[in-house]
C-alpha cells in the first residue's frame, strides 16, 4: 500500500512537473529540426552561433531513432538581438533581411517554436512536438498556414536526407546574406559544422609543426 | 440480487449525503463570462435556492465595490434541490489556466479562505486568508481543442454562448478607426510602424504595439486566432501604466515579449492614456500608439476612459453584425466538468444549473445566446459559418 502511495505520488509530481515547467524566453540559441511531416519532430539546441567552428558535431543518433534518416526533412535556424545589431542565421534561405520589422517576423516564429522547451533551453536540450501542431517544425518551416509561420515570413530551411545545406548569417538593415559554411547530417545521425579535417591532413599538419618547430630548435 | 439493491441503496444514500452535508465547489476561468455568471448565481431559484451569501474581493476601482468584476467570488447557500450550506469558491484566473485547471488533476487555484467568508464586498482589496484547491468546474471562451492544454480531454463540458469582443485603440499618435487581421498580426510582433496603420509614408518615426492579455486569456486566444497571428504564436507585448508610460515588463529593461494582464479590467483602465509624448523604451522615439483587444465590458471601460472603439476589417461591433457573421471577432463559451466530478456530487449538480442557468442572462451584447446565433463556428481560426 505504502509503495502504491508512492508511487502515485511519484506519478502526481511528475504530472505537476511535466505542466508547471514554464516556457524559456528565446536566447538566440541555434535550433535544429526534424520532421518526416507526420507523427512527431524533434527539435535540438545546437548552442549560439557564437561558439561553432569549423568540425564542430552533434551526434544526434538517439534523438533520431523514429526517423528516416535518407528522407527526413532537417535544417537550421536562430537569431539574436546583438547588442542593437538584429542578427539571423539558417540554413538553405539566404535572403536579406530588409528591417527590423522583417527581423521581428523571424524573431517571433522562432520563439514560439522555442517555448516548448520543457528544460533550460540550451546547447544539448531537445523536445518533441505533434508535426500537426502550429509551432513544430513542420508547420513552421514547411507547411503551415499561418501568417506568422517561419516559412512564410522568411523561407523553407529544410533540405533532405543524408547531406549538406548551406548555411547564412543575416543583418536585418538589407544588406547581402553571408555564406558562413555548412551543416551536414550524416547515415550515423551526426550533424557537423564546416569541414571535418580528414585524419591524414590533420596527421601531415602535425607532422609540418613539428618539422618547424624542430628546425626553429636546431637554429637557436 | 439483494447485493444488488444494497449497493443502489449505498449508493442512492451516498449520494443524499453529499448533499445534505453540503460542502465546497470549486470553480475558476474566463474573467468575460465573471459577469454573466454572477448574475445567474445571485438568482434566486438558477443555483440556489435564494440570493446566496456573496464575498467579494480584488474588483472594482478604489472606494467601490467589486461588484460582478471581483476575481474573487464565494456564494453560500442551500443548492435548489438540495439541503445544508453549500459553498460555491470562485476565481476568475482566465479562461486557458481555467481550462487547465480542469484538464490537469493536479493543478491548483487559490481561492477565499472559506472560514473568513462574511458576505461582504471588499472592492479591490485582496483576501485577507486564502486556500488552495483542485478545480471542479470552469468557464471558458473558448473549446479544449483551441485551448494550449488539447489533453487530458475534459469529456464534460457545454458550448452556452458566445462571448463578443472588441478592439480599441488609446490616444496615441495613430488616430485612425479601422483595424485590419494583418495589421494585428505586424503589431503583435512588436516593431511595427505607424505608416502600416496610416497608410503615410511619412509615419516611419514611431511604432504600433499591442497591450493585451497573458497566456492565461481566452480573449488573447480568440484574438491571436481570429487575426490569424496564431494562438500559440509568441508575441512582443507591451504594457503601459495609467500615466502612458511603458513598463519594464521583466524588472530587466524588457519593454516587449509575452507579457499581458491576467485582468482585462485592469488593462482596459491603461488604455486611456495619452502616449503622444511618451518615451517608447523598446524602439526608440518619442510617442506611441497602443492598440488592444478586450471583452466587451471592458471596452466600455477603456472608452470610458478615452480610448476609441475600433471597427474590424471595416466592420463595426453590433450584436446584429456577430450573429450573421460578418462582425469575427467572438468565441464559443463553454463550461467545463473536470473528469474526477462524480455524476450526483454538488460540483455535478452545480455544473448542471450553470449550463442551463447562465445563458438566460446574457445580454445578446456583451454574451449572446446559442439560438439567437444566425452563424457558427468551430473555433477562433475558423470563419464563421452561416446557418
Amino acid at each position: 500500500m505504502k509503495n502504491i502511495i508512492k508511487k502515485s505520488a511519484m506519478v502526481v509530481t511528475a504530472m505537476v512537473t511535466a505542466v508547471s515547467a514554464g516556457a524559456f524566453t528565446y536566447n538566440g540559441d541555434l535550433l535544429v529540426g526534424f520532421t518526416k511531416q507526420s507523427g512527431s519532430d524533434v527539435i535540438y539546441d545546437i548552442g549560439p552561433a557564437s561558439a561553432l567552428y569549423e568540425g564542430k558535431q552533434w551526434n544526434l543518433n538517439s534523438a533520431l531513432s523514429g526517423f528516416n534518416l535518407n528522407t527526413v526533412y532537417w535544417g537550421v535556424i536562430g537569431d539574436k538581438n546583438l547588442a542593437g545589431t538584429r542578427a539571423a542565421w539558417n540554413t538553405t534561405v539566404g535572403l536579406s533581411v530588409s528591417s527590423t520589422a522583417a527581423w521581428g517576423k523571424l524573431d517571433t516564429a522562432t520563439k514560439s517554436i522555442y517555448q516548448n522547451f520543457t528544460v533550460s533551453g540550451t546547447e544539448g536540450d531537445l523536445f518533441s512536438i505533434l508535426a500537426s501542431d502550429d509551432n513544430s517544425w513542420n508547420s513552421q518551416t514547411i507547411v503551415g498556414s499561418l501568417a506568422t509561420q517561419f516559412h512564410n515570413v522568411y523561407g523553407d530551411p529544410n533540405v533532405q536526407g543524408t547531406t549538406s545545406a548551406s548555411f547564412y548569417s543575416e543583418v536585418a538593415n538589407n544588406s547581402a546574406p553571408t555564406q558562413l559554411s555548412n551543416f551536414a547530417l550524416d547515415s550515423g545521425g551526426v550533424l557537423t559544422y564546416g569541414v571535418v579535417p580528414e585524419p591524414t591532413s590533420a596527421a601531415l599538419l602535425g607532422l609540418g609543426s613539428l618539422v618547424i618547430l624542430f628546425r626553429r630548435s636546431s637554429k637557436n | 440480487m439483494k447485493i444488488n439493491k444494497s449497493i443502489l441503496a449505498l449508493a442512492l444514500g451516498l449520494g443524499s449525503l453529499s448533499l445534505a452535508n453540503a460542502g465546497t465547489v470549486y470553480l475558476s476561468g474566463s474573467t468575460a463570462l465573471r459577469g454573466s455568471v454572477y448574475t445567474a448565481i445571485r438568482t434566486a431559484g438558477v443555483v440556489f435556492t435564494a440570493v446566496p451569501s456573496t464575498t467579494l474581493y480584488d474588483g472594482g476601482s478604489a472606494g467601490n465595490n467589486a461588484g460582478s468584476g471581483a476575481n474573487y467570488m464565494a456564494f453560500q447557500g442551500t443548492l435548489v434541490g438540495g439541503s445544508g450550506t453549500t459553498t460555491l469558491l470562485c476565481h476568475w484566473s482566465g479562461s486557458e489556466e481555467g481550462i487547465k485547471d480542469v484538464a490537469v488533476p493536479a493543478t491548483s487555484e487559490t481561492f477565499i479562505d472559506p472560514s473568513t467568508l462574511d458576505g461582504a464586498d471588499h472592492g479591490t482589496n485582496q483576501p485577507t486568508t486564502v486556500s488552495h484547491s483542485a478545480i471542479e468546474l470552469c468557464f471558458a471562451d473558448n473549446a479544449q481543442s483551441f485551448s494550449k492544454t488539447k489533453t487530458p480531454v475534459v469529456t464534460g463540458n457545454s458550448k452556452i454562448g458566445v462571448i463578443t469582443f472588441k478592439w480599441v485603440r488609446n490616444p496615441g499618435l495613430w488616430t485612425g478607426t479601422n483595424i485590419t487581421f494583418a495589421q494585428i498580426r505586424a503589431a503583435l510582433d512588436g516593431f511595427c510602424k505607424r505608416a502600416v496603420f496610416s497608410g503615410s509614408l511619412s509615419d516611419t518615426n514611431d511604432y504600433v504595439y499591442v497591450s493585451g492579455r497573458s497566456s492565461l486569456s481566452g480573449t488573447r486566444v480568440n484574438a491571436f486566432g481570429t487575426s490569424g497571428y496564431g494562438i500559440g504564436t509568441l508575441p512582443n507585448q507591451i504594457e503601459i501604466n495609467s500615466g502612458g508610460v511603458m513598463q519594464d515588463l521583466d524588472g530587466a529593461g524588457t519593454y516587449a515579449g509575452d507579457f499581458g494582464y491576467s485582468s482585462g479590467g485592469t488593462l482596459a483602465k491603461t488604455l486611456g492614456a495619452n502616449t503622444t509624448a511618451s518615451s517608447d523604451l523598446w524602439n526608440g522615439a518619442t510617442g506611441f500608439s497602443v492598440v488592444s483587444y478586450l471583452s466587451v465590458g471592458d471596452a466600455a471601460t477603456a472608452i470610458g476612459l478615452g480610448a476609441v472603439e475600433l471597427t474590424v476589417n471595416g466592420v463595426p461591433f453590433s450584436a446584429a453584425n456577430v450573429k450573421e457573421g460578418t462582425y469575427d471577432f467572438w468565441g464559443n463559451a463553454y463550461v467545463f466538468k473536470a473528469n474526477a466530478v462524480v455524476n450526483g456530487s454538488e460540483a455535478d449538480t452545480v455544473y448542471g444549473k450553470l449550463v442551463v442557468g447562465v445563458p438566460p442572462t446574457f445580454n445578446g451584447v456583451n454574451a449572446i445566446k446559442l439560438t439567437d446565433m444566425h452563424c457558427t463556428r468551430t473555433g477562433p481560426t475558423s470563419d464563421p459559418a452561416h446557418n
